[in-house]
């Protein structure tokens, strides 16, 4: 009754982040299609530990695609080879019995492997903190329509604001750029008048951290767009670019 | 003073040097084939087109601008590379292009491929010794394209030339800030057309003077 997957799995296994990492064989036998990726990750884990082995160290966290913890790379594809998906949310009924799926994490410099899976992703964290705050009234409620949105803009924010900063558009591009993850945050405030007060400083100030924090330079080859579990568009970047030229040649204190 | 160094040193700022110089040879590209294809009149006409050109005064002023513009482009071109590199660290083992497409992964590639037929291309020609062939320019052109192993060169480099602008030509509009859901899709395929245009262009010419001319005149 069994028409389970048997797959071979080559993992990155690295101790801690100054040890050298190597890809090591795994197989993982009777895999039900029905499994997520993580679920089957789960299963190699159970049987590794209960061999005495170390279980192979991956974030996961809601296992829903909302929360950006997940991030490995399966086939040299950020996330596996379904568009528009986490890899959590990636089932086993995408692979076929007998496969060989490498599994890598996100590579690059800015997000350095802590062990095996896991990258330090607060690169991303300093670049947010750098966008600083919007100006908005807390305490009571604002009155309703008292602040306009044309409904486009509020749909486009809207898709800016999809991105749950998972890294995955750092791991597609060829040169580790995070310019699609900078160009979500930028967007989603932007386009609304409630981020416009600071919209210049904020947009220098993101980019700043993005290059201090060792991130690549964005060359246009659009990888990122393919990769992004929450199909976040370049159109965002062409915004990016856009503020920060406008910001550049605005500002009067660079 | 700071104003300018902002546009050398951040990520966005080198695009847009990267964008606007290149933008300038691509304009340089399509003025040099309109009048390239004077070879195609016949001697007197391509000879006089030559003899315009090089005795303009703003010849050598331009053509300095014009040098340090390509010598930017191509410095941080590499600066953008090895920066590039450094930021990916250690590579994959297996990595998806993930749909980016060659021209787009290769530019590096082929820019400095196109840098190095630039010079080839200046010593043969420029100061290739044409005041002394019996036709001038004119003469040293058909003379030369007439080998097919320097004919079959040409063709190499400018199929190079094809898949750098191909990827170049759109990618200024992203890099200005210009992408829109109705003109993106229009301006890929003009970016696409103008490469071919030009690229098919300059490798007609090494062909027609080998195979259809056959040297002479």
């Amino acid at each position: 009754m069994t028409n389970g997957l048997n797959l071979k799995l080559k993992i990155w296994r690295q101790k801690n982040q100054s040890s050298d990492g190597q890809l090591k064989d795994y197989h993982v036998k009777d895999i039900s299609p029905d499994m997520s990726f993580l679920e089957m990750l789960d299963t190699l884990n159970e049987e590794l530990e209960s061999n005495g082995e170390e279980p192979v160290a991956f974030e996961h966290d809601c296992r829903e695609g909302i929360c950006g913890s997940c991030s490995m790379v399966v086939n040299g594809k950020p996330h596996g080879p379904e568009r528009g998906t986490t890899v959590c949310q990636l089932h086993m009924r995408r692979f076929s019995d007998g496969d060989t799926l490498v599994i890598e994490p996100w590579r690059a410099k800015a997000f350095p492997i802590i062990k095996d899976l896991v990258v330090e992703r607060s690169a991303f964290d300093r670049i947010i903190a750098a966008g600083g705050f919007i100006t908005a009234r807390t305490g009571s409620a604002p009155d309703g329509n008292a602040v306009q949105i044309p409904k486009e803009h509020a749909e486009l924010a809207m898709d800016a604001a999809a991105c749950i900063g998972c890294g995955a558009c750092v791991a597609a591009c060829k040169n580790a750029s995070a310019m699609l993850f900078v160009a979500a945050k930028v967007s989603h405030l932007s386009l609304l008048p409630q981020g416009k007060v600071e919209a210049r400083k904020r947009v220098l100030d993101m980019v700043k951290v993005m290059d201090q924090e060792g991130f690549g330079n964005c060359t246009n080859t659009q990888a990122c767009e393919v990769e992004c579990p929450k199909e976040i568009k370049i159109e965002n970047i062409a915004r990016l670019n856009r503020e920060w030229i406008k910001a550049s040649a605005a500002a009067r204190d660079v | 003073m700071s104003r300018l160094s902002h546009f050398f040193t951040t990520s966005i700022g080198q695009k847009q040097l990267m964008a606007i110089t290149g933008l300038v040879w691509v304009l340089f590209l399509i003025g040099h084939l309109s009048g390239n294809l004077s070879l195609l009149l016949g001697p007197e006409a391509f000879n006089a087109y030559a003899e315009f050109l090089s005795s303009q005064p703003l010849l050598i002023p331009v053509e300095i601008v014009l040098s340090i513009i390509l010598l930017t482009h191509v410095f941080l071109a590499i600066r953008i590379t090895i920066q590039n590199r450094t930021a990916r660290g250690t590579k994959y083992m297996h990595k998806d292009a993930s749909g980016a497409n060659f021209a787009s992964r290769s530019m590096i590639l082929t820019g400095l491929l196109i840098f190095a037929f630039m010079i080839i291309h200046l010593m043969n020609f420029k100061f290739g010794g044409y005041e002394d062939h019996d036709l001038k320019l004119y003469g040293l052109v058909m003379e030369k394209f007439t080998h097919p192993e320097f004919s079959l060169m040409y063709l190499g480099f400018m199929l190079v030339l094809g898949a750098h602008l191909v990827h170049a030509i759109q990618s200024v509009f992203q890099t200005f800030g210009w992408n829109h859901p109705i003109y993106t899709p229009l301006i890929k395929r003009i970016s696409l057309a103008l490469a071919l245009i030009l690229a098919t262009g300059f490798a007609y010419l090494p062909l027609w003077a080998w195979l259809i001319k056959k040297g002479g005149v």
